[in-house]
């Protein structure tokens, strides 16, 4: 018996078109609905994949600031948000003795630094650099409830200094100050007739010396000696009247030239009234400046203090007369004060000895690695702060209820209509 | 028999007695509580002293307080009763009155026979015993017993709380045997100080670090025994045991010192610092100025002061007396005016004469005199305190007409410097109370100031002029405000003035001369005496705007030119020597012999320990954690190794350590003590940093 | 200005000005021997100015009782202490003389103990030679003054810098001549001046 839309044709139904166009229909049907759901639950699926909003209270470490930009390169939606602010801490070495490190912190407020054992220092709004000589483990420099954490490594120690110039207060005091800040000081002054004083070996050798200081313009045949010192890797400081009528060898390697001097006992000590002591120091102004001279020191617009990198090493260029002065006449800061810019300026030039200059140092532990700028660090790793976002709204199945049924009941009516004409 | 009216007027006053001895029994119960409670919880936790002291009137106030309650309200009431109120408090009493008492107080006259013996029988006077016993017995026990409890707590635990001092740290009770256990968990340190300081015996509670007069005795008391004391290295002292304290006598050390005291199961640094005694501040009053007199005759009055921090001893004037010239000088020498001073006195007075008749003294003598004082101190001293020099000197003939001849009274720059710090002091004075002042009364007193320092600046430019040689004409040139017509006053240039003046002594003021700053005496003398006029002209000229705080530093400006100028007068009476200039140019490298080249050796660094020093200072904080104690001990040992002149890092490391001991948040100090250490970076550094 | 100026000290008591001439020998012979850069003549400086601190070698000599103010000797150790040096000489001669006394009293109290000073210093090897110590005068040899020949010079030593320098032996009378007059002496006995000037220099 067939039923109708059916004929039969040797024993065989045939399915007729109406018939065929109703299973075709119902196939489709649960294919497509089938394919829908499919698509509706993959869409659910992306959709309802891992989002997280962290909200530190402090800044994280970068064991934590790691492990969330891993989760973001693996696809998840990760948001920060939390009172932290901008810091930034840098720490290099000094060439000083004594003093190893200096640290600078960028950041709004009062800063608090500190090491393993405990706070070390702090700074004001007014300060923003501070010297340290001995810290345990890593610094830690907080502001507010950020903090930010800065390797150390090793300090530098510097080598020797020679001093040339002649007998005179000035020599006398450059070279006390330098040996009372702790430079071992090799030196040679000259007393005239081939006659000198000595210490030590003062012929520049880069195995011995971090840097040469010339204070008298009378160097001679040492100034080639000088700039292939200098080329090697050494510091010189041309200094006071060293720093005027320059030898050619020396000025080759000058980050510039006296262009005016101002005569002694222009200024006086007395009567300075706030201004800074070197303010009453006789001066050789700087000018005609090389385009890869950096200004360290300016006076009334004039530079008093440049310097430039040539080939391994550095040249500094100082204008102030009699620096001396400053130690006798100054108030009761200035032995200290004379002392202490010798030293930076010696410093700022000085040789790194061999095997100090490496910058990683040996690795450090996962606690100890460098997180020197945390906000900054951050933001380059999770992208800038957001708002936490609002919690989502529950929603209901991710597919409609009657979707199955419908799919079932056409997959049954389909095959019930199959069955009955007798297909498989 | 006694009427009704004279039994209850006894009644009555019998009543108040008893009101007012209950308020008393009341009042000292409080205090004595007071004072128990106080007791209680000084043994369980042990009031610091500063609070203590705070407290010890605690007890006489709750006492007083309570007084003043009982007195305002039932003694009060008891006083203000009638007598009608007090049959009424009988009648309370005794219900078989019925109310017969208070009839017949009421009625005020003899009632019926029936009340009269009604009154009569009743037994007020045993009932107002009765109420007496029963009013004051309970307060009086309660009284006993706190009495009781006071009087058994051990005397130095009340003394602590009604006379606290310093060093009664050993007198407060233990309740366990825990401080008992550990004899260094309290010491107290008493100094007496040497004999002639007449001071009194300090004590300190607790101390890591004792301050005291070189010469001192020092003792050192502690609970419990077996207690020894190492003195720098290896000075070993056993400590006495004397009634439960054990007890370190020992000399305050010549120089700061630890001491390191052990105990079986532990040890602690005490800090000993001596502090020296200052020698006497001596001024010479007159004569006034260096001298230069045409004969030795007369007599010349010597006057001095004399300060002293502990005591002065005596004082003399002393004069040396220089004859001769060239290579060939004698000297005598004496003392005069010698004078003992009573035993504590700290300020002292001389006065003498010196007859110069008697010196025999001739044409070209020198006579130094100066003012000395010694101390008490038997100990270090005595200290010896000297004044300035005053040179009187005899003119010779032959330089009567070069040498300025004056007279023994002050000088006008010094008599200028006493005027204008009463001037200034009066300014000074203004100023604080400018706050407090109207604008007009401000104006007004500075005005009445301005004049005096008008007239003083006048006074200063006189005596410039006179020495300039200017005739009056000169001096009423310069001075505006005198009444004559010469345009707006303003200050002087000193440059021009003296440059007239010099060419008027036919010098040339550009000449190269061979004096600091190429000053001539005339110009090294009068200099500041013109700055100190001008320096006044300001002053005034801000006082008469009502300014006075605008006045006050060029009073003191002025003050300082006039010092200047005192001091200039002294230098410069001797003249000028030779001058002599040295033709370089023809005597360079001419010389017969030549010098050597030699070696310099170089200079130590300024502090070679201070990189120990911090590493040892970390060391001690390492342990601030596991054993306060011992950090602190730690920091007083590394303050000894604190250069002496390094004052900063000495106190840093006391505070540090004091409070370790203390407890409570370390971080500051010990940021501080580990700042001083490591030394101040320089904060006028002109260099930036250049980055390697 | 030149760098080496000699500054001859003022003080309030005392003939601070009784050798005259000895700045300008000095000058005089720190020129013939060497190339340092000296000023032609030397300048007087008052103990208790400021103005001392401009001359980090100063000279004080006198017959009279030395007597600081109290401004002075504030300079004075104040001078020492940022590393000026003070060249003192007793211009009697004596030691039982009141310069000696009286200045001997001022320094100790001022700046710190007068000690001898070794004759092996460095200061008589800064430019000559004295392997035996102060070169003696004229004065300590035809006995005037105490009849002594003084081994030793004395000095405050501050670390291991002398910052004053205290003799006995009168080289102010010594040196008090006009440079000139130095051809006529056969060997010139201001050569140790020279060291003081060369020591003062470069130490």
């Amino acid at each position: 018996m067939h039923s109708p839309g059916e004929r039969s044709a040797g024993g065989v139904a045939v399915i007729g078109p109406r018939r065929a166009a109703v299973e075709l229909l119902l196939r489709t049907a649960v294919l497509g609905l089938v394919a829908w759901a499919l698509w509706s639950v993959w869409r659910e699926t992306a959709a309802d994949r891992v989002a997280t909003h962290v909200a530190f209270d402090g800044s994280p470490t970068a064991r934590t600031r790691d492990s969330l930009a891993a989760h973001r390169g693996a696809g998840d939606r990760i948001t920060w948000g939390g009172a932290l602010v901008p810091l930034a801490a840098m720490v290099e070495p000094v060439r000083e003795p004594g003093a190893r490190w200096r640290v600078s912190v960028n950041a709004a407020g009062a800063i608090g630094l500190a090491d393993s054992l405990g706070l070390v220092d702090s700074l004001t709004a007014d300060e923003r650099t501070v010297t340290m000589s001995a810290v345990r483990g890593a610094l830690r420099v907080a502001s507010g409830t950020t903090v930010a954490r800065v390797v150390l490594g090793d300090g530098v120690t510097p080598g020797r200094v020679v001093v040339l110039g002649g007998a005179g207060w000035e020599s006398k005091f450059v070279v006390a100050a330098l040996e009372e800040a702790g430079w071992g000081v090799d030196a040679r002054l000259t007393l005239g007739r081939d006659r000198e004083v000595r210490q030590g070996d003062p012929t520049p050798r880069l195995a011995r010396h971090a840097a040469v200081v010339v204070l008298d313009t009378a160097i001679g045949a040492d100034a080639a000696a000088l700039a292939r010192f200098v080329r090697a890797g050494g510091g010189l400081v041309l200094a006071g009247d060293g720093a005027r009528a320059l030898a050619p060898a020396l000025r080759a390697v000058a980050p510039g030239r006296v262009v005016a001097s101002e005569p002694p006992e222009t200024r006086h000590f007395d009567g300075l009234d706030g201004h800074a002591p070197t303010d009453a120091l006789p001066l050789h102004v700087l000018g005609a400046l090389r385009v890869d001279a950096v200004v360290l020191g300016v006076r009334d617009r004039s530079p008093t203090t440049a310097v430039r990198r040539v080939g391994a090493g550095r040249v500094a260029q100082m204008g102030f007369r009699e620096t001396w002065r400053w130690r006798m006449q100054g108030d009761d800061r200035g032995q200290h004060e004379h002392r202490a810019f010798w030293s930076r300026l010696v410093a700022s030039v000085a040789a790194v000895p061999a095997g100090a200059a490496s910058a990683g140092g040996p690795p450090v532990p996962d606690e100890m690695s460098d997180e020197s700028a945390p906000l900054a660090q951050l933001v380059h790793a999770l992208g800038p702060a957001a708002a936490e976002p609002r919690p989502s709204t529950p929603r209901g199945p991710a597919l409609p209820p009657w979707v199955g049924a419908v799919i079932l009941g056409a997959a049954l009516a389909e095959w019930g209509l199959r069955r009955r004409r007798g297909a498989v | 028999m006694i009427g009704t009216a004279v039994r209850l007027a006894r009644a009555r006053r019998t009543l108040v007695a008893l009101l007012v001895a209950r308020a008393l029994l009341l009042s000292a119960l409080v205090g004595a509580a007071a004072l128990t409670v106080l007791l209680v919880v000084d043994v369980i936790a042990g009031i610091p002293l500063e609070v203590r002291s705070s407290l010890a009137a605690i007890p006489w106030v709750a006492a007083f307080v309570a007084a003043g309650w009982f007195v305002a309200g039932p003694v009060r009431a008891g006083i203000r009763a009638t007598e009608e109120q007090v049959a009424l408090w009988f009648e309370r009493r005794l219900p078989s009155l019925q109310y017969a008492l208070v009839t017949q107080a009421s009625l005020g006259a003899p009632g019926s026979a029936a009340l009269e013996e009604a009154v009569a029988a009743a037994p007020l006077e045993h009932e107002l015993r009765a109420a007496a016993g029963a009013a004051l017995l309970r307060p009086a026990l309660a009284l006993a017993v706190a009495a009781v409890v006071l009087a058994l707590a051990p005397a130095g635990a009340l003394a602590r709380l009604l006379e606290p001092a310093a060093g009664d740290a050993l007198a407060r009770p233990l309740l366990g045997a825990g401080d008992a256990a550990d004899p260094l968990a309290t010491i107290v340190v008493r100094v007496t100080p040497p004999a002639y300081a007449d001071l009194a015996v300090t004590a300190f509670d607790d101390p890591a670090t004792v301050s005291a007069l070189a010469g001192s005795q020092v003792t050192i008391e502690g609970r419990g025994r077996d207690v020894r004391a190492i003195r720098g290295v290896d000075t070993l002292t056993a400590a006495a045991t004397v009634g439960g304290l054990w007890r370190l006598h020992l000399p305050l050390p010549v120089r700061t010192t630890a001491i390191r005291l052990l105990a079986p199961a532990r040890e602690r640094v005490l800090l000993l610092e001596p502090v020296t005694d200052s020698a006497p501040t001596v001024r010479l009053i007159l004569p006034g100025r260096d001298t230069v007199l045409r004969v030795a005759a007369g007599r010349v009055a010597l006057e001095a002061e004399l300060l002293d921090d502990l005591g002065l001893a005596d004082g003399a004037f002393e004069l040396i007396i220089s004859s001769g010239g060239g290579e060939f000088f004698t000297f005598r020498s004496a003392a005069i005016g010698a004078q003992s001073f009573a035993r504590g006195a700290r300020a002292g007075h001389l006065a003498s004469d010196l007859v110069l008749d008697t010196l025999k003294l001739v044409p070209g003598d020198l006579v130094h005199l100066r003012a000395v004082g010694h101390d008490r101190n038997d100990v270090t001293g005595p200290g010896r305190g000297v004044s300035e020099t005053r040179t009187l000197r005899i003119a010779r003939a032959d330089e009567y007409d070069s040498v300025s001849v004056d007279p023994l009274p002050p000088s006008e720059p010094e008599k200028g410097v006493l005027s204008q710090r009463m001037i200034l002091l009066l300014t000074e004075e203004l100023h604080a109370r400018e706050p407090r002042l109207s604008g007009a009364a401000v104006a007004r007193e500075a005005r009445a100031i301005a004049v005096d320092q008008t007239k003083l600046r006048k006074r200063v430019g006189e005596v410039v002029f006179q020495r300039l040689g200017e005739d009056n004409a000169g001096e009423h040139s310069h001075f505006a405000g005198d009444g004559h017509d010469h345009g707006d006053e303003g200050p002087l240039d000193p440059d021009a003035i003296l440059a007239a003046a010099e060419r008027a002594a036919n010098v040339d003021p550009t000449r190269n001369l061979d004096h600091e700053g190429d000053e001539t005496p005339v110009v090294a003398i009068n200099r500041p005496l013109l700055e100190a006029y001008n320096h006044m002209w300001r002053a005034s000229s801000e006082l008469e705007t009502a300014n006075p705080g605008a006045a006050i530093p060029w009073m003191e400006r002025a003050i300082e030119a006039l010092q200047r100028a005192r001091a200039a007068e002294r230098i410069y009476l001797r003249g000028r020597p030779a001058r002599v200039v040295v033709d370089l140019a023809r005597v360079r490298g001419t010389g017969r012999d030549t010098g050597t080249t030699n070696a310099r050796a170089p200079r130590p660094a300024l502090d070679p320990e201070r990189a120990t020093r911090l590493a040892r200072f970390d060391v001690a904080l390492s342990i601030v954690v596991s054993a306060p104690a011992a950090a602190a001990d730690s920091l007083l040992l590394l303050r000894v190794t604190v250069p002496a002149d390094d004052r900063a890092a000495a106190l840093a490391l006391d505070a540090a350590a004091a409070a370790l001991r203390r407890g409570g948040d370390l971080t500051r100090p010990l940021a501080a003590a580990r700042r001083a250490l490591a030394g101040d970076a320089p904060r006028r550094a002109p260099l930036t940093a250049w980055g390697h | 200005m030149a760098d080496f100026v000699f500054a001859t000290v003022q003080y309030d008591s005392g003939d601070w000005d009784s050798a005259p001439a000895v700045p300008a020998n000095l000058i005089d012979s720190v020129a013939r021997y060497t190339d340092i850069d000296v000023a032609p003549t030397g300048v007087i400086v008052p103990l208790g100015s400021r103005d001392l601190f401009k001359y980090p070698l100063g000279f004080l000599t006198g017959h009279l009782p030395v007597r600081f103010s109290d401004i002075e000797r504030s300079t004075l150790r104040d001078y020492c202490r940022r590393g000026g040096l003070l060249f003192v000489d007793d211009h009697n001669h004596d030691v039982d003389g009141e310069f000696h006394r009286t200045a001997w009293e001022e320094i100790g109290r001022t700046v710190g103990p007068l000690v001898d000073l070794p004759n092996d210093h460095a200061l008589y090897r800064s430019f000559f030679l004295f392997p035996d110590g102060p070169p003696t005068t004229s004065h300590e040899l035809n006995g005037w003054g105490d009849n002594l020949v003084h081994k030793h010079l004395q000095a405050v030593m501050q670390g291991d810098r002398i910052a004053v320098l205290y003799s006995s032996k009168d080289y102010s009378s010594e040196w008090n001549y006009h440079p000139d007059n130095k051809r006529f002496l056969s060997v010139d006995n201001t050569k140790f001046g020279v060291n003081v000037v060369v020591y003062a220099l470069t130490r």
